[in-house]
């Protein structure tokens, strides 16, 4: 289903109902807008409503507090974003680099950045977990 | 200190030691592979496929193995730390009025979906209208204020 692809992407970028589901609505508003100026319209709809939903969700970041507690909440937005993209939707890296419209050496920096964080966390928890059992 | 320098030095690669050589060098020759950097390089970043070569390789090294082995578990235990997000309930009937409004504002023109300028322009205009009116309504409230203080000072003055 479309609408649970886009929101999903939302909700990991805005971890709370409300503005993801805003986020959204407003980046469809924006993609409304912007098509016109894209003249050539070569690129497909799906990455340009990913790049509006990334777009907004960086200017609105400043002025959110995750409150989520899972580990993979605490990378940064631009991590979280390439993370999800690369392992969960499996999207190439030129896809995201192109979609995204980061440089190739700052997307391998956040995707290497961002699984080593996350897997040190989770290692992390685990050995308290089994800190706690002994 | 002399003492030290003195004393007759026992080289691993001497002839004496021979075995102790050999055994260092196998366990040295079996922690590292020579194509294993290569190989995390593409099962880690940009490569979408495995070469031919590598995948042959593999086959045969049991370093690349166990290095192939762990870099699997580690992409299935992050795609496991990755939260699966799903559509709440009410997602539809909140955001169907707003997204069909976005929705409406494509045209299509060549099979591609499309927007025309007017329509853009009357999105650009619609928040300006209605601060324009909230202004207003602001406007008039202010002046009901200020007249409602002037009837009640003229009304306290004349009881006095």
């Amino acid at each position: 289903m479309m609408g649970q692809k886009y929101y999903s992407f939302a909700y990991i970028l805005l971890p709370d109902e409300l503005m993801a589901t805003q986020l959204i609505i407003d980046s469809a508003t924006k993609l409304c807008l912007e098509i016109e100026a894209d003249k050539e319209g070569s690129a497909d709809l799906e990455s340009l409503y990913i790049k509006a939903i990334f777009d907004l969700a960086l200017l609105r970041q400043e002025h959110f507090v995750v409150t989520e507690s899972a580990s993979f909440y605490r990378l940064s937005l631009e991590q979280r974003a390439v993370v999800y993209l690369r392992d969960q939707r499996e999207w190439s890296i030129e896809e995201i680099a192109s979609t995204l419209g980061l440089e190739w050496d700052r997307l391998y920096c956040s995707l290497n950045l961002g699984r080593s964080k996350l897997m040190d966390m989770s290692i992390g928890s685990d050995l308290k977990a089994s800190s706690k059992l002994w | 200190m002399v003492n030290i320098i003195n004393k007759e030095t026992n080289y691993l690669y001497a002839k004496s030691n021979h075995e102790i050589y050999h055994s260092v060098l196998n366990e040295h020759n079996n922690k590292d592979c020579i194509y294993s950097r290569n190989l995390i390089a593409m099962m880690d970043g940009a490569e979408e496929k495995i070469s031919p070569f590598y995948q042959g390789h593999i086959l045969e090294c049991k370093i690349c193995q166990k290095l192939a082995q762990a870099s699997s578990w580690k992409a299935q235990k992050i795609r496991g730390l990755i939260p699966k997000v799903s559509l709440p309930d009410h997602f539809l009937s909140t955001t169907k009025g707003d997204l069909s409004e976005a929705v409406a504002l494509f045209k299509n023109r060549e099979g591609r979906e499309r927007v025309s300028k007017e329509t853009s322009l009357a999105m650009l205009l619609k928040p300006l209208q209605e601060l324009m009116e909230s202004k207003l309504i602001l406007k008039s409230i202010c002046q009901g204020g200020i007249i409602a203080l002037f009837t009640f000072l003229l009304l306290l003055s004349i009881s006095r």
